[in-house]
């Protein structure tokens, strides 16, 4: 999978936990998950979980704490993909 | 270190056949963690061990990013080396390398709430909780600052304090455009919303 595609994926994958749809639309590398998408912190880690069954990788914690904008998800889940 | 930290959980928000799965616990609790429930008299859901852990972490996360700007959010890094029951409320300690924090979680049947001090000595910490209608981000976010702003103007009346961000994100009181030294703290999930400050 390109970062493209990923990208276009994971919004599938952010939707259910935010209310921001416009954001949602232009995500982008810079996007924030809790600044910008306003997604609550108590649900960073059912984002985690349901990329990881949606991609079948595992994140690690390490990975896991990178995770903070959107352009270090798609960066993370690429890595695990091409390296599984 | 004067600073305040606190977190809320709102009960009817979480998920909690998916808090029962190991690959979401793990991801929040340490195995030592995981020990301190089996030993944890009376016991508890499990569900709710799980968020008790998770709302003490972020409320220490809180509390420490205000000291290390650049800390990143890693539930399993902060962990908690001391759990007691209490009789309104479970005392404790959390650490994060080698920063301790004590905490003081209550649990209702509707949401667990969280707050963290450097000490275990919680008479100049104040906090508010409250129920809201909607658990639209925008009116948790106007109704937590409403309240705290409430708490605080009832407490020192005529200051007409307002809030701001500070440039790292967190939220400051304001009297006129002087920023004030007093720590305070916010948080929202579902329908509940909170905060905390430290007095001195």
């Amino acid at each position: 999978m390109t970062r493209e595609e990923i990208l276009n994926e994971l919004k599938n994958v952010v939707a259910p936990y935010t209310t921001n749809k416009e954001l949602l639309a232009g995500l982008n590398d810079q996007t924030d998950l809790i600044a910008d998408l306003k997604i609550n912190s108590a649900n960073l880690v059912d984002i985690i979980i349901d990329a990881e069954a949606k991609y079948n990788i595992e994140i690690d914690y390490d990975s896991a704490d990178k995770m903070i904008n959107v352009g270090s998800c798609v960066d993370v889940i690429y890595d695990k993909i091409n390296n599984k | 270190m004067l600073g305040t930290g606190n977190d809320i959980v709102a009960l009817g928000a979480i998920n909690v056949e998916r808090t029962r799965q190991a690959n979401f616990y793990s991801k929040i609790l340490s195995l030592s963690e995981q020990q301190l429930y089996k030993e944890l008299q009376p016991p508890m859901p499990f569900e709710n061990f799980v968020w008790l852990a998770w709302s003490i972490k972020e409320s220490a996360y809180k509390f420490l990013k205000r000291f290390m700007p650049d800390l990143v959010f890693s539930p399993t890094k902060i962990y908690i080396t001391k759990l007691e029951p209490g009789l309104d409320a479970y005392t404790g300690i959390v650490q994060f390398n080698a920063h301790q924090l004590y905490f003081r979680t209550s649990i209702d049947q509707d949401y667990i709430f969280s707050v963290v001090n450097f000490s275990d000595d919680f008479t100049h910490t104040r906090w508010g909780i409250s129920r809201i209608d909607s658990s639209d981000h925008t009116h948790q976010s106007s109704e937590v600052r409403k309240l705290l702003l409430c708490d605080l103007n009832d407490l020192q009346p005529g200051n007409n304090f307002t809030l701001d961000k500070s440039p790292h994100g967190w939220p400051v009181v304001m009297k006129g455009k002087q920023e004030l030294p007093m720590p305070v703290s916010l948080a929202h999930h579902g329908h509940y919303v909170a905060y905390s400050f430290q007095i001195k």
